[in-house]
């Protein structure tokens, strides 16, 4: 397996010490089929035990080592260095706080997931036993719930970083995914948020947040559908007021 | 005891100019200016018309002047690139499903296009009826 020096930049905050990040170089002998995270891992085993990053399963499953990889929010575990002839540059998450060095804080995506009632919400009571449901209403949603939660989608979308109240692409993304499940009867319930001044409107579909899903997820699709249902529940909810009168 | 000092970056005004997608997107979003003001000089013709003759003269003359047409040219390329952009969005933004299966998503874009071009033709028939 061959070797080669790969100049790979980081961008660095230490909160004790820096008042902003400033980038900082490494020469990282890369073999062949080293990824991102391969090299960042041998940057904190023996050149730099200060730099921080969040990491966990190198696989693509959980989501937790999205950089900007020259510019492009990318999973580290995904990103092959023999893609970068030149090198790379590595920096936190776009339109994320930084905790320290490409570590982000992550504290306001966990209320915006939680903001949306990401569970089932049954007509009535739950059924005894198992829920039953055909593969094609399990197809309806079933794209949606593959988010890993990575927060590639937040890095990408202008509009997360324009407007800090904005829920954003993977919160709204699974508030659909409940609401065209079979099982769930929340939509009304979720829309009080999702149809709100942070939710689906905030939304001008750039449509980069499904260009760089790693697991194929399309969030501005998922948004887009929100919008509609939700024009029409503005339309018909009078119409089905007064029926039900 | 732990305390944290998040560094949060300013985004700049050049924003959209930070990735080519961007780039794309605003060019789709500022086609409703020329479209808008295509718009508005339309509603300018039906004063004109409403004033009589030498008004509505003077309208006909502006849209056939070499600035009128190079106008009209724009607000043509717009209207093509928004129409465009926006029908090969249309199945992810409308995804159909027609006896339990997804409708593929080129039918939907060529359904947008089909409905366009009928609605085009009935538009022209129209006026030269």
């Amino acid at each position: 397996m061959s070797e080669r020096m790969v100049r790979i930049e980081v961008l660095r905050y230490r909160p004790e010490t820096d008042d902003e990040p400033t980038w900082q170089g490494y020469d990282v002998p890369c073999r062949d089929d080293w990824v991102v995270l391969d090299a960042l891992n041998h940057i904190k085993d023996h050149l730099d035990g200060t730099l921080s990053y969040r990491w966990s399963c190198h696989m693509a499953v959980c989501g937790s080592c999205g950089v900007m990889i020259n510019g492009e929010p990318k999973l580290g575990c995904k990103t092959f260095l023999r893609d970068y002839p030149d090198g790379v540059r590595i920096a936190p998450l776009e339109n994320l706080a930084i905790e320290r060095d490409l570590v982000v804080d992550m504290a306001g995506f966990g209320d915006r997931l939680a903001a949306v009632q990401p569970y089932l919400m049954p007509r009535g009571a739950a059924p005894a036993g198992t829920y039953r449901q055909t593969p094609a209403q399990l197809d309806r949603f079933q794209q949606y719930a593959m988010c890993i939660n990575c927060l590639l989608c937040y890095a990408a979308c202008p509009q997360v970083g324009l407007n800090p109240g904005y829920l954003g692409p993977a919160a709204l993304a699974l508030a659909h995914r409940y609401d065209l499940d079979s099982r769930d009867a929340g939509r009304d319930r979720r829309a009080e948020v999702t149809a709100s001044e942070n939710g689906v409107w905030e939304c001008t579909f750039v449509g980069e947040c499904s260009a760089v899903c790693p697991e194929s997820v399309d969030p501005a699709g998922a948004i887009q559908q929100m919008k509609l249902a939700c024009s029409l529940d503005y339309v018909l909810h009078p119409l089905r007021k007064g029926a039900s009168s | 005891m732990n305390t944290t000092r998040p560094y949060v970056r300013p985004v700049p005004w050049y924003w959209w100019l930070r990735r080519p997608a961007y780039v794309r997107y605003m060019l789709r979003e500022l086609t409703c200016v020329p479209i808008g003001a295509w718009s508005g000089w339309l509603v300018y013709g039906l004063v004109s018309l409403a004033r009589g003759p030498e008004a509505w003269t003077g309208f006909t003359d502006g849209l056939a002047s070499a600035p009128g047409i190079a106008f009209q040219i724009l607000v043509l390329a717009s209207a093509a690139y928004h129409a465009v952009t926006w029908f090969n969005l249309a199945p992810r933004t409308m995804p159909l499903r027609l006896g339990g299966r997804r409708v593929p998503a080129a039918w939907i874009t060529l359904g947008h296009y089909a409905v366009a071009a009928v609605v085009a033709l009935a538009l022209l028939v129209m006026g030269v009826v």
